[in-house]
């Protein structure tokens, strides 16, 4: 008994984990995930609330797809991803539909469950307050340089007049 | 025209006219490059504004550097005017894409002048890795230089801030490709287009911003979106906010919104000008308002057609959402898509994806902020075909004369036939040889044909050809075919004169 | 709208806005009439197949 205990707790633990479809994945081969449940994980980069539903856009590595969810599983979510801010990373499961008949033909994800895995953070971009400084003081020189120029043009145009026309 | 010219040989007065009046296309682009620091303090972007500081010195620095040394009075010609739009069109957008290298935007410096060409040309075709964490300041720029090049465009600020002596004027007006008849005076003209610029741009931030919030944006974001997209849209150009375009918002609302802002920037300036000062009856009228939308709604019928028996779209409101607005967006020029590019390739049929390339290559109206061969030209030469056909059924002697309602009757000259068709030709040809490029690349044909035409027409929808992964030679193939499609082909092939002629024999 | 230092006419000035307002009314109702006639076209298919 014990024996075949071990037996299938060896083979639970060697058989492959599920791993989320990559939302590239999902994108490039739609026929074959098209209404069908699959597993996504990405960086939330957009949340729209409507109602008691939302939409969630995330992204990972170079695609994006909006997740449509309930409003309270989007509520937990605290961090957008942008300049600023790493998003919080979200994973669910969920319909993928390649033309949503409910959404006017979207791609969507129509989450069955969507939880945040991690917390997303600020991004801080410190100003260079030396490079600020040398910029801004080429900048001024660069634009005086120019209104100097003009002026001393005009100055000569007075003294040799060119003809007009 | 060309063959009663006699060439006579380059001189250095030649380079120092159209070396001078570059100082001026440098100093605005100074200019344009300082108003994205006030979109960085607002959002505390204060780590950006040195690109912008930086970008604009040294477009100042140039600036003053030709002003200095090539100063000259002398009398622009159409030549120099040609060559002039043409040079300023890789010159501002290689001056503007240095803030955008410097922020780390982009995966290379090529990758920021294609950024920034495609900007410019209000193409829309993006290399951009990552829009959604991209700084609010560097993106705003992207949509800016959309709206300053292609919705007003770069030589008319210049035109009409710094003015000029009215010949040189007319002759730099025309070589952007705008032809002269809103008002007799051409820095007037400009301001009238600025004008009616920013009073679109002010209706589709309106527009936008509203069916941002009533959808459930906040009213903030709504207004920096819709800001951003009522310029990119008015531009006919393309570039969004966000890395899903319009499919973000999941939205008809915005969908409409871009529709709206989308077909009033595919109109004439002309007709603005004459619609907007009472002459309301012009709307319908007008040959190329009439092409437009006659090839808006035929081509969408037809690919909302494709795609209904395909079965991807089975609502009613999908085939407009899908089929009727990737349609609009091509014939338009301006590109936003509520399709992910991978699908145009992977999953639309190619009978839908063929018709979308034919509506890009076709174009908008012509003086208008759209790129393509532009209805005017087509509805000419389609209007000589009918007129030939006439021709050769009728006897000999009969005379067959047409005309075209274009703000006014004018008769269909031989003149205006050539010149459309001369044009036409040009872009055919650039259009064949982008495609085999591309071919050669390994594309797919329909899809080649697609992304040539998306740059070729300044439209910027893609089907994932275009991507930071793409070959630096394919890259710089769409960059010249951006800039070449800008200028309606002839400026540019002016130019490849002036180089060769320069060559041959020499400068005096 | 520049008004000039001639003689202003408030009716001119009346007219000039209203053409104004009325042609940006006459150019987004064009873009509405090609979206319903859009739409319709779109319920045909669906009707006609």
């Amino acid at each position: 008994m014990k024996r075949a205990v071990l037996v299938i707790l060896l083979l639970l633990l060697l058989a492959p984990s599920a791993r989320a479809e990559t939302l590239r994945e999902l994108l490039d081969e739609p026929a074959s995930y098209d209404g069908r449940q699959v597993s996504f994980r990405g960086e939330v980069i957009g949340m729209i609330i409507k109602g008691d539903h939302a939409w969630v856009n995330i992204f990972d590595n170079g695609s994006a797809i909006g997740v449509w969810c309930r409003a309270e599983e989007a509520r937990e979510i605290s961090f957008i991803g942008d300049y600023t801010h790493r998003g919080d990373i979200v994973a669910g499961t969920g319909i993928f539909h390649l033309a949503c008949a409910e959404h006017g033909g979207d791609v969507d994800i129509h989450a069955i469950s969507l939880t945040v895995s991690e917390k997303g953070h600020v991004i801080e971009r410190p100003m260079d307050v030396l490079l600020f400084s040398v910029s801004a003081l080429i900048a001024l020189a660069a634009v005086l340089l120019s209104f100097y120029l003009w002026h001393l043009r005009k100055e000569r145009r007075k003294r040799v007049p060119w003809p007009f026309y | 025209m060309w063959g009663a010219m006699v060439l006579t040989p380059l001189t250095k007065e030649d380079l120092r006219i159209v070396g001078f009046n570059l100082s001026r296309i440098s100093y605005v682009t100074g200019f344009v490059l300082f108003l994205p620091i006030i979109v960085a303090i607002f959002f505390n972007e204060f780590d950006n504004i040195p690109y912008f500081l930086i970008g604009s010195a040294i477009s100042f620095i140039l600036g003053s550097i030709l002003y200095h040394f090539l100063y000259t009075q002398a009398e622009m010609e159409l030549k120099h005017a040609l060559v002039m739009a043409a040079v300023a069109w890789l010159f501002a957008p290689l001056l503007a894409s240095i803030p955008i290298w410097l922020s780390g935007s982009m995966a290379s410096p090529l990758d920021a002048c294609f950024e920034s060409i495609s900007g410019f040309t209000g193409t829309g075709l993006t290399l951009a890795p990552d829009i959604d964490h991209m700084s609010r300041s560097i993106n705003f720029l992207r949509h800016f230089l959309q709206f300053m090049g292609d919705g007003i465009g770069i030589i008319v600020i210049s035109l009409s801030i710094l003015g000029r002596t009215e010949m040189s004027s007319v002759l730099a007006f025309k070589g952007e490709a705008k032809e002269v008849g809103i008002r007799p005076s051409i820095v007037r003209t400009s301001r009238i287009i600025i004008g009616i610029g920013v009073m679109f741009l002010a209706i589709g931030t309106a527009l936008f911003t509203v069916a941002g919030i009533q959808e459930g944006l906040d009213p903030g974001q709504a207004f920096f979106d819709g800001l951003n997209h009522a310029m990119t849209g008015y531009a006919t150009g393309g570039f969004t906010v966000h890395s899903q375009s319009l499919l973000y918002y999941h939205s008809l609302w915005v969908e409409v919104a871009a529709i709206v802002i989308m077909i009033i920037g595919a109109l004439n300036f002309n007709l603005h000008y004459a619609v907007l000062g009472g002459r309301r009856s012009e709307i319908l009228r007008n040959l190329e308002v009439r092409v437009l939308l006659f090839l808006m709604v035929a081509f969408g019928f037809l690919v909302s057609s494709n795609l209904f028996s395909s079965g991807l779209y089975p609502t009613a409101e999908s085939l407009f959402r899908k089929g009727f607005f990737q349609v609009i967006s091509a014939q338009t020029t301006t590109g936003f898509q509520t399709v992910p590019p991978v699908h145009l390739m992977l999953v639309w049929p190619v009978f839908s994806i063929l018709i979308l390339s034919l509506a890009m290559l076709l174009g908008g109206s012509a003086n208008s902020t759209s790129g393509g061969i532009k209805m005017l030209r087509v509805g000419v030469l389609f209007k000589s075909l009918v007129n030939e056909i006439k021709r050769s059924l009728l006897p000999r002697s009969a005379v067959v004369v047409g005309s075209f309602h274009h703000v006014e009757e004018t008769p269909l000259s031989d003149k205006i036939i050539r010149g459309s068709a001369v044009i036409a030709m040009g872009y055919l040809i650039l259009f064949m040889m982008g495609t085999m490029l591309t071919v050669l690349h390994g594309y797919g044909l329909e899809d080649s044909m697609f992304e040539t035409a998306s740059a070729l027409g300044n439209v910027g929808m893609s089907c994932g050809i275009t991507s930071p992964s793409m070959s630096p030679l394919l890259k710089v193939t769409y960059m010249f075919l951006m800039w070449a499609g800008k200028l309606e082909v002839i400026a540019v092939f002016v130019l490849i004169g002036f180089i060769l002629l320069a060559l041959r024999r020499g400068i005096k | 709208m520049i008004v000039g230092l001639r003689e202003f006419s408030l009716r001119e000035f009346l007219k000039k806005n209203l053409d104004l307002i009325t042609g940006i009314f006459a150019e987004i109702g064009l873009t509405v009439l090609v979206m319903l006639l859009s739409f319709a076209l779109c319920l045909l298919i669906l009707i006609f197949s």
